[in-house]
């Protein structure tokens, strides 16, 4: 049977990660972590509890991954730290003080390079009563405010980050992990809900400042169900915008899903045939906001439609 | 001389996926991988060349205007225009 990370004790975790590697299931997907920095253990103690560790040796692992200052030297001077992927390091070095953030943006590479059997859309997804939602949107649109506010008002987090589409069935697969906050998002989630809970912010980072909020644990728990995609919001924050929904044609719904996918063009006519398949089935609509409340509002009349 | 008069043998320039909602199409040029959204009229121009592969522009009028019921004063001009539109985005291929 499988334990939560949360059973362990930050000397343990910091043992397993200073060792063989830490081994945790995220969504369909399993990772071997291995690091010796405090910063990271605290990460993984603070926003990790809920996730599943995997004890049983012949798992099969997706991602070694490993991250850790680059030399010696770098321990001490400007110190610094490297994310490795099998050994490969996808990034340049950050300082040191960047490590939980440079992790969650390399477990979205992770994702985003080794996933072919998923269309990948860059994009949030959440769910109530069976019906999913995909937010696709560029840095800066507010999805991932949107999504945080959502979650933490009951909807299930399927991702902040990364719609995963199966290509055969076209069912979205959770990979539901800490949501990544930028710069002034992270008060407003914090003002919103003060309870929710926040790892460290990392400061002037090549985004600002970034924080990281824990997914609820009943989504976490239920990450194994996987839904189908029922409607495509493309979400803008825009100061000053009243809230407004207003519905967007299939055509363009599906060129601006296109641009938002990571792999569209790697899938070639696979990524087509599931593409047109969603967009066929889902309503899609353009949406703007300014406030959470009346945004929240918005997407349970969506729901209930 | 006037574009119209011309008349053009008309191919499409590789392989096509197809798929449609009501006034808009998507066509996925598989040589390429690129995906372009067109309009009714130009998307039904490819679904024939598709059905129907040697034709000339002539024919393909007469078609349109069967199937599609379009006729105007200027629709063979249009109908060249849109030809030469989707050859520039190499999705078929005219010669004279």
């Amino acid at each position: 049977m499988s334990i939560q990370l949360r059973s362990l004790p930050r000397e343990e975790i910091a043992t397993y990660l200073a060792a063989n590697g830490l081994k945790i299931q995220i969504g369909l997907f399993t990772l071997s972590l291995r690091s010796s920095i405090p910063a990271i253990v605290e990460h993984l103690h603070n926003l990790y509890g809920d996730f599943k560790l995997i004890n049983d040796p012949d798992v099969f692992i997706d991602w070694y991954v490993k991250i850790d200052s680059p030399s010696v030297l770098r321990r001490f001077i400007r110190p610094q730290i490297q994310f490795s992927f099998d050994g490969y390091q996808p990034f340049e070095a950050l300082p040191k003080d960047q490590a939980c953030a440079m992790l969650e943006w390399g477990l979205n590479w992770c994702i985003a390079n080794n996933s072919n059997q998923f269309l990948v859309i860059h994009s949030a997804v959440i769910e109530k009563n069976g019906i999913a939602i995909i937010l696709p949107g560029t840095p800066g649109s507010g999805k991932s405010t949107l999504c945080a506010a959502l979650v933490l008002r009951g909807w299930r987090l399927l991702s902040d980050e990364m719609a995963l589409v199966n290509v055969e069935e076209g069912l979205l697969y959770p990979v539901s992990r800490p949501i990544s906050l930028k710069n002034q998002s992270i008060d407003i989630i914090k003002d919103f809900s003060p309870d929710a809970n926040f790892g460290m912010s990392t400061k002037d980072t090549a985004k600002g400042t970034v924080a990281h909020m824990q997914p609820p644990d009943s989504s976490v728990m239920n990450v194994n169900i996987p839904v189908f995609p029922a409607k495509v919001v493309f979400p803008s924050y825009i100061k000053g915008s009243a809230t407004k929904l207003v519905p967007l044609d299939k055509g363009k719904a599906f060129m601006k899903v296109a641009e938002n996918c990571f792999n569209y063009n790697v899938l070639g006519r696979v990524g087509f045939n599931v593409l047109t398949k969603m967009i066929d089935h889902c309503d899609s609509y353009c949406f703007e906001y300014q406030y959470l409340e009346e945004a929240i509002h918005t997407f349970e009349q969506l729901n209930n439609d | 001389m006037r574009v119209a008069c011309l008349n053009y043998k008309v191919f499409l320039n590789g392989e096509l996926l197809f798929f449609s909602w009501k006034e808009q199409g998507l066509v996925y040029h598989i040589a390429s991988g690129n995906t372009h959204l067109l309009e009714n009229f130009a998307f039904q121009i490819l679904l024939l060349l598709n059905k129907q592969p040697k034709v000339d522009s002539d024919f393909l009028m007469n078609r349109l205007k069967n199937e599609l019921l379009y006729e105007k004063d200027d629709s063979k001009d249009y109908l060249l225009s849109v030809l030469m539109a989707l050859q520039k985005i190499d999705l078929l291929k005219l010669k004279e």
